[in-house]
C-alpha cells in the first residue's frame, strides 16, 4: 500500500510537472491575448466573446493603461502650458510642434479619458488658479461634445467649480447648447433640477444657450422651450437663434418654424428676429446672401424686415452691391431711411470711395436718398462739398433740412460763403448784419 | 482472506490509476487551453493585421486629417472644420483640428495655399477666413513673406495682426520692415479714409515702430516723431500704452516731453498709467513704480494719481459697482505718499461717482468726515464736478459752508439757485 502511494505521488507530481509547464505558457498566452483585444478594440476590429474573468482582467487592465496615458498626458500638458505663459509671443517652431502633439492628445482622448483629465488637473499641485480654472474649462467643453451630460454632471457635483461661477459660465452654455441639440428636453429637465437649488448656475445665458441649440434641430420646439424658460426674445436672444441657424437649411427651417401656427410671435420679436437672421447671411457675402434671399422662397415682407438688419460695418466691402439691391426691394420712406443711413456711415468711413460711388449711380430714389446720407456726413467736415450735393436734390424738405444743416456748420468757417448759401437756398435763417 | 488478499493487491493499485487519470485530466486540459489561446491568438493576430493593412491600401486610416489620398491639402474638409468652428457645439474640437492643420503646413503649402484661395470654390467669408489666418500663420513663422500679402487682407478687421507682424519683422530685419512701411506711407495705403482724418492703421504701425526704435535708437524715435503732424504723435505716443511694454515708458515720458504740448503730455503720460491701473488689480505700488521710472514731476504725479483713482478703484473696488472703503482708504494713502497736493481732488471724485451699493447720502456723510479731517475745499469741489447730473440745491448750499475760499462758495450757491428753477420744473 506504501508503494501504491509512493507511485501515485510520483505520477501526480510528473503529471503536476508537465501541466504546470503549460498553465505556465498559458498565462503567457492570456495575456498576449488580452494585449491582443485591446489592440482590436482601439482599432475597432471585432472580437470575439471573452470570458468573465478575462473581462474583469481586461476592463481593470484597460483602466489602469487609460490612468496610465492620463496621467502622462495631464503631466506634459501642465508642463506645455506654464512654459507657453513663460514664453508668450517668443514661440517657436519647437514650441509649435509641441501644440501639435498636445493638441492630438487632446482630440484622441474618449469621454472616459477627458473625465480622468478634469479630475486631474483639478488636484495637480503645479497649477495656478487662473491656469487651472482655464484648462479644467477647456477639457470639459471638450467632453460636453462627446458626452454633453458627463460635463454637467461633474461641473453640477463639483463644489470647486461651481464657486467659479463667473469664469464656468461659458463651459456650462457650452454643455447645455450641446445637449440642447441632441437632447433639448434633457437640457431643459437640467435647467429645472438646478434653477432651484443653484439660481446662479441658472442664468439668461445658459437658457439662450439651450434654445440655441434645440433651434438647430427643431426650431419650433425651441420656440415653446422659451416659454418654458421663461425667456423673452428679445436681442440677445434672437442674435442666439440667428447664429444657431446660419446654415441653409436651419435658416430654412427657422423662418418656417416662425410661421408655425403654434408659434405665437408677437409682429416686433418677428421683427427682430428677421433683422438679426440678416447678420449672419450677409457674412455670407453679397453673392450667395442675395442669391438666397431671391431664390429660397422667402416672402417679401420677410426680406424687408431682414434688410433692415443689415448694417454698413458688415458690409464694408461690397457696401455698392448691397445700398443698390436695397433700393430695388424698399420703396418711399423705408428706401430713404435705410439707403441713407447705409451710405451715412460708408461715408464717414471712407467718404471717397462712397462720394465716387453715387456719382455712377443713376438718377432716382436710391441716388436721392444716397445723396441725403452723403450730404449729412459730410456736412461738419467740409460744407462747401455738403452744399454742392445738396444742390442736386429736387427742392423740397430734404433738400431744406440739408440746407440748414450745410448753413449751420458752413458759417463757422465760412460765415460770408454760408450767408450766401442761404440765400440761394431762400433759407428762413438769420443772416449777418440782418 | 484470500478472497480479501486479492482485494487488497487490486486496492494497491487503485491509487496509481485515480493519480494517472487526475494528471491525464489536468494535463489535458492544460493542452487543450494552450491550443485554443494559440487559435484565437492567431485569428486575431490574423484580423488586426487585415485591418492594419486595408488602412495602409488608402483607407481613411491613413489619411493625414484634412489632406487627401495624395497629401495635398483637403481645402473643402478645412472649411468645414471651419464652418463648424464658427457654428455653435462641437466648435472647439473642430477649431483644434483647424489650428492643429495649420501648424502642420509647411512654408510653401502656406504660400501655395494662400495663392490658391482665389481658384477654390469655397464661398467668400469662409474663403476670406481662412485665407486670413493662413496669412497670419506665415506672418508668425516668415514675416519678412508673410506681409508680403497685406494688401489682400482687409486691414480694419486685422489690423492688430498685421501690425504685429510688423513688429516682428522689424525683429528679424528692422531695415527691410521699415523701408517697406515708409514705400506704403508714400503710395498712400495708410492715408485716413474717414472723414475724422484718424489714421488708426498708420497710428498702429507707427507705435510698434516706435516700440522698436526706443530699443534700439531713441534718437531716431524723436526724430521720426518730429515728421509728423502734433495730432498723429499724440495717437501714436497714447497707442503705445496698449503694447503693454512697461520696461519701455521711461524712454517713452522724455519722447512725450520732447514733443508734446505739457498737456497732451500729461493725458499720454497718464494714459499709460491708467493701462497699467486696469491690469493692476488695484495694488497702486505698480504706478509708483511707473512714476518713479519716468521720473514724474510734481505736477505730472498730480495729474496721473487723479487719472488713475478710479481706474484703481474699479479694478478691484469697483467691482459690480460696490465702493469698497478699505480700498479708497489704500488709494487715499497712497495718494498722501506720491501726490500730496491731490488728495482732496481725487477723494471728491470718488465720492462724487454713483456706486452702487452706496446712497448720494452716505457719500455725503463721508465727504464731511474727510472734510474735517482737513482735506479742503477741493474735495467739495471737486465732488461736485463729479456729481453734477445729480445736483440737489439743498445739498449744494449745506455743503457750500464747508468751503473757505468766497469765490468757490459763491460760485456753488450762484449753481444752487440756477438749479432751483429747474428742480421746480422737472416737479423735484
Amino acid at each position: 500500500m506504501k508503494l501504491s502511494l509512493i507511485l501515485s505521488f510520483v505520477i501526480l507530481f510528473a503529471g503536476g510537472m508537465i501541466g504546470w509547464h503549460d498553465q505556465r505558457r498559458l498565462v503567457s498566452l492570456r495575456t498576449t491575448h488580452e494585449t491582443l483585444v485591446l489592440e482590436a478594440r482601439s482599432m475597432g476590429v471585432e472580437v470575439d466573446e471573452v470570458s468573465e474573468a478575462s473581462k474583469r482582467r481586461l476592463s481593470e487592465r484597460e483602466a489602469e493603461q487609460r490612468e496610465e496615458k492620463v496621467r502622462l498626458y495631464a503631466a506634459r500638458l501642465v508642463s506645455f502650458v506654464k512654459r507657453a505663459e513663460e514664453n508668450e509671443g517668443k514661440e517657436g517652431p519647437e514650441m509649435q510642434r509641441e501644440m501639435v502633439e498636445v493638441m492630438d492628445g487632446l482630440l484622441g482622448m474618449d469621454a472616459k479619458e477627458l473625465t480622468l483629465l478634469v479630475g486631474m488637473i483639478r488636484n495637480h499641485p503645479e497649477l495656478d488658479e487662473d491656469m487651472r480654472s482655464g484648462l479644467i474649462g477647456f477639457s470639459l467643453v471638450m467632453l460636453s461634445e462627446h458626452s454633453p451630460r458627463a460635463a454637467l454632471t461633474i461641473y453640477a457635483e463639483s463644489g470647486d467649480l461651481m464657486a467659479e461661477e463667473e469664469k464656468m459660465e461659458w463651459v456650462v452654455s457650452a454643455a447645455l447648447n450641446n445637449l440642447a441639440q441632441s437632447s433639448p428636453l434633457e437640457a431643459l429637465d437640467w435647467i429645472r433640477q438646478h434653477s432651484a437649488a443653484h439660481p446662479e448656475l441658472v442664468k439668461d445665458d445658459a437658457k439662450r444657450s439651450v434654445v440655441a441649440g434645440a433651434s438647430v434641430t427643431d426650431p419650433a420646439l425651441a420656440f415653446r422651450l422659451m416659454d418654458e424658460l421663461d425667456l423673452k426674445l428679445d436681442g440677445s436672444v434672437a442674435s442666439s437663434l440667428a447664429e444657431a441657424c446660419r446654415g441653409v437649411d436651419e435658416r430654412g427651417a427657422l423662418l418656417r418654424a416662425m410661421e408655425d401656427p403654434g408659434v405665437d410671435l408677437e409682429d416686433a420679436q418677428r421683427e427682430l428676429l428677421l433683422q438679426q437672421m440678416a447678420r449672419p447671411l450677409v457674412r455670407e457675402g453679397f453673392e450667395a446672401a442675395s442669391e438666397w434671399l431671391e431664390n429660397a422662397g422667402v416672402s417679401e415682407d420677410a426680406v424687408r424686415s431682414m434688410i433692415q438688419g443689415i448694417d454698413y460695418h458688415q458690409i464694408r466691402s461690397e457696401a455698392a452691391e448691397w445700398i443698390e439691391w436695397t433700393g430695388e426691394r424698399l420703396e418711399g420712406a423705408e428706401l430713404k431711411t435705410k439707403v441713407s443711413s447705409l451710405v451715412g456711415e460708408w461715408t464717414k468711413s471712407d467718404y471717397r470711395v462712397a462720394g465716387e460711388w453715387l456719382t455712377k449711380v443713376e438718377e432716382g430714389p436710391v441716388r436721392e436718398a444716397g445723396v441725403v446720407g452723403f450730404t449729412e456726413a459730410v456736412a461738419q467736415h467740409d460744407p462747401e462739398v455738403a452744399a454742392e450735393w445738396a444742390r442736386t436734390l429736387p427742392r423740397g424738405d430734404d433738400r431744406e433740412r440739408l440746407a440748414g444743416l450745410v448753413f449751420s456748420s458752413w458759417s463757422e468757417v465760412d460765415p460770408a460763403a454760408a450767408a450766401a448759401f442761404a440765400v440761394d437756398e431762400g433759407l428762413a435763417v438769420e443772416l449777418p448784419g440782418e | 482472506m484470500h478472497g480479501m488478499g486479492r482485494g487488497m493487491k487490486g486496492a494497491i493499485w487503485v491509487p496509481p490509476a485515480v493519480a494517472v487519470a487526475v494528471a491525464a485530466g489536468w494535463i489535458g486540459s492544460r493542452k487543450q487551453a494552450v491550443a485554443q489561446m494559440e487559435e484565437e491568438i492567431v485569428v486575431l493576430q490574423a484580423r488586426i493585421e487585415r485591418a492594419k493593412r486595408d488602412a495602409g491600401a488608402g483607407g481613411e486610416g491613413e489619411r493625414r486629417p484634412g489632406r487627401d489620398a495624395d497629401g495635398r491639402a483637403d481645402w473643402h474638409q478645412v472649411v468645414d472644420w471651419l464652418a463648424a468652428a464658427e457654428a455653435g457645439g462641437h466648435g472647439m474640437r473642430s477649431q483644434m483640428k483647424l489650428q492643429r492643420f495649420i501648424l502642420e503646413l509647411t512654408d510653401e503649402e502656406l504660400i501655395a495655399g494662400i495663392e490658391e484661395m482665389d481658384s477654390l470654390d469655397l464661398g467668400a467669408r469662409l474663403k476670406a477666413s481662412l485665407e486670413s489666418m493662413l496669412i497670419g500663420q506665415l506672418i508668425e513663422r516668415d514675416p519678412a513673406v508673410g506681409m508680403g500679402y497685406f494688401h489682400r487682407l482687409d486691414r480694419e478687421e486685422h489690423g492688430w495682426m498685421l501690425a504685429r507682424g510688423f513688429g516682428r519683422w522689424l525683429e528679424s530685419d528692422a531695415g527691410a520692415a521699415m523701408a517697406w512701411f515708409d514705400q506704403e506711407i508714400d503710395k498712400g495705403t495708410f492715408e485716413s479714409r474717414s472723414l475724422d482724418g484718424r489714421q488708426e492703421e498708420r497710428k498702429r504701425f507707427e507705435s510698434v515702430l516706435l516700440r522698436s526704435l526706443l530699443k534700439t535708437n531713441p534718437d531716431a524715435a524723436s526724430a521720426r516723431l518730429q515728421t509728423m503732424p502734433e495730432s498723429l504723435r499724440f495717437e501714436v505716443l497714447s497707442a503705445y500704452g496698449q503694447w503693454n511694454d512697461p520696461g519701455k515708458f521711461e524712454g517713452l515720458a522724455e519722447l512725450a516731453r520732447a514733443n508734446l504740448s505739457a498737456e497732451k503730455c500729461d493725458e499720454v503720460l497718464a494714459q499709460h498709467a491708467r493701462h497699467l491701473a486696469s491690469q493692476s488689480e488695484g495694488d497702486p505700488r505698480k504706478i509708483s513704480q511707473y512714476l518713479e521710472k519716468i521720473e514724474a514731476t510734481a505736477e505730472e504725479r498730480e495729474h496721473i494719481a487723479e487719472s488713475v483713482a478710479l481706474t484703481l478703484m474699479m479694478a478691484e473696488g469697483g467691482h459690480q459697482g460696490v465702493l469698497r472703503l478699505e480700498v479708497m482708504e489704500e488709494i487715499q494713502a497712497w495718494v498722501s505718499e506720491e501726490a500730496p497736493g491731490s488728495l482732496g481732488r481725487v477723494t471728491g471724485k470718488i465720492l462724487g461717482m454713483q456706486w452702487g451699493d452706496t446712497s448720494r447720502e452716505e457719500r455725503v456723510e463721508l465727504l464731511k468726515k474727510f472734510h474735517a479731517e482737513g482735506m479742503g475745499d477741493e474735495l467739495v469741489t471737486t465732488f461736485f464736478e463729479v456729481d453734477g447730473s445729480n445736483r440737489d440745491p439743498e445739498m449744494m448750499r449745506e455743503l457750500s459752508a464747508l468751503l473757505n475760499d468766497e469765490d468757490s462758495r459763491a460760485a456753488l450757491l450762484e449753481a444752487a439757485d440756477e438749479q432751483e428753477p429747474s428742480m421746480k420744473e422737472s416737479g423735484n
